[in-house]
């Protein structure tokens, strides 16, 4: 069973097509980078698979559960990183992170001491009882995804995480995925920074349109295509798209 | 990890974040603030005032509870309290773009959405009580004739109608994701549900349309005598009125893109 399973999924929003039938299949543990330019609909994907938006056709489950049907199981199981999202400035991480557990259902027992573990694993320890609205963009965006990993989901969606941290800070993220991925979670991410996605991913998926044009592990692929880089193989085969 | 949602934890846990948040100091500040105006209004009222109330009721008991509780609290209730403890729970979100944090958890929307009426009712609770139970002592020692169940039963329903106003808060709070937007809309609708019921004594006709409105029956008390099977029914008439404004709320929200 694939940790994440979607079959023709489409969105039409208004006078938009946002996703026009995706088929995408991530497998358990995997490093999955997915990629696209701006308004590809990667977001939409994600949005669907955390129930914030409803698809208009196909299906997605996530370890064998649909995810509109069975969204509240499926997000037991699923962190979530939004594109862009607001953290209330003037708390601390560690009580905002509190209040996303009890969101989680987790054990009131178990939160405390869950915090100061995935602030270890961040290196966010030291900031814990700092105003959010203080702390660096770096560390806001480890805030946002620690409360992401949080309940211990075994699988991350992140959308864009690296996008607007210093070289330091997406260097730490792109670690950080992989050690995730080692312990056997499953994550999604999705960029438009196709360095990270070389640096990091066991499979890539470039959407374009609202469909998926490419798949298959990085380096096979620019071989396939006789490219140096992805930036090279998703101009080419955007380029032929169109 | 039991993963099991329970929903007084998330009751409980918002209404901690409201209570100690900016809205919720103001709540606490508007407590006191009437504590000590009340008292203060009743120990310098000239008596002609409680002579022009006589226009409304004879029974010095009721001139009190019309006082306190249909011409100053109820109003101040639902035009700014009960508001501002609910005018951005859902704007508030969608501005700062939290949803995507929040909603993402393995929570509902329906629970999501009575977590935020739920905790914002409880907050509103914890700031009229002391109201309520500290205002008695005070205002017996004024009017001898106050009934014990005439005064909290009233009280009761005021809170019921702070309730019915936050049931109208949440929905207007998903139609916009401006605070001010969806303060001045609550300000507006709680205005035409008022009006009747404050203009109901110049003619029949805004009688009878005041009826139509769950501020009649929450003050209902302030110009009649208490009787507990009237009580007990016209509390349901008012959470009945919420009702509607909360199913709306769950179905526009829960079918939204968010």
């Amino acid at each position: 069973m694939s940790a994440i399973d979607i079959k023709g999924l489409a969105k039409q929003y208004k006078d938009v097509q946002a996703l026009r039938g995706l088929d995408l299949k991530v497998e358990t543990g995997q490093v999955y980078g997915f990629c696209g330019p701006n308004g590809a609909g990667k977001t939409t994907t994600l949005k669907i698979l955390v129930g914030l938006v409803y698809p208009t056709g196909g299906s997605a489950r996530i370890l064998g559960r649909d995810v509109i049907e069975e969204g509240v199981e499926v997000r037991k199981h699923v962190g979530y990183l939004p594109e862009s999202y607001g953290l209330p400035r003037s708390d601390t991480p560690r009580r905002f992170l509190h209040y996303m557990g009890v969101l989680s259902g987790m054990p009131k027992e178990g939160i405390w001491r869950t915090i100061e573990a995935v602030a270890r694993e961040l290196d966010l320890t030291q900031n814990l009882d700092r105003k959010i609205g203080a702390l660096s963009k770096g560390n806001k965006q480890k805030v946002g995804i620690a409360q992401a990993m949080i309940h211990g989901p075994e699988i991350l969606l992140l959308d864009e995480p690296t996008t607007g941290l210093d070289p330091i800070g997406r260097n730490e993220v792109l670690t950080l995925m992989k050690s995730l991925s080692k312990k056997g979670k499953t994550v999604l991410f999705s960029t438009h920074i196709l360095s990270d996605v070389e640096k990091t991913c066991d499979n890539v998926g470039i959407i374009h349109n609202g469909s998926l044009i490419l798949e298959g592990e990085p380096t096979s692929l620019k071989s396939k295509y006789g490219t140096k880089d992805l930036d090279e193989l998703f101009l080419k085969v955007a380029g032929h798209e169109q | 990890m039991s993963n099991e949602i329970r929903m007084r934890d998330l009751v409980w846990q918002s209404t901690i974040r409201l209570l100690f948040s900016f809205r919720g100091l103001l709540a606490l500040l508007f407590s006191i603030f009437m504590l000590v105006m009340v008292a203060y209004i009743y120990d310098k009222l000239p008596p002609a005032f409680f002579e022009l109330i006589t226009i409304f009721t004879s029974d010095p008991s009721l001139q009190f509870q019309w006082l306190f509780f249909d011409n100053f609290m109820s109003k101040l209730i639902t035009l700014f309290v009960a508001p501002m403890l609910i005018f951005d729970a859902i704007s508030g979100d969608r501005a700062s773009e939290r949803f995507g944090i929040m909603l993402a958890r393995p929570i509902t929307r329906t629970q999501y959405l009575l977590m935020k009426l739920f905790s914002a009712s409880l907050v509103f609770g914890i700031v009229f009580l002391p109201i309520v139970a500290l205002g008695y002592p005070v205002f017996m020692s004024i009017v001898h004739t106050l009934t014990l169940e005439g005064y909290f039963g009233t009280a009761v329903l005021v809170y019921l109608l702070a309730f019915f106003t936050m049931s109208v808060g949440i929905l207007v709070s998903t139609l916009t994701k401006k605070a001010v937007v969806s303060f001045i809309a609550m300000f507006g609708v709680m205005a035409v549900f008022m009006m009747p019921n404050a203009t109901k004594y110049t003619s029949d006709a805004l009688n009878s349309l005041s009826m139509a409105t769950p501020h009649y029956y929450a003050t209902y008390f302030s110009s009649h005598a208490f009787d507990a099977a009237t009580f007990a029914v016209y509390a349901v008439v008012v959470v009945l009125f919420s009702i509607p404004f909360i199913v709306a709320t769950i179905w526009r929200f829960g079918k939204e893109d968010l």
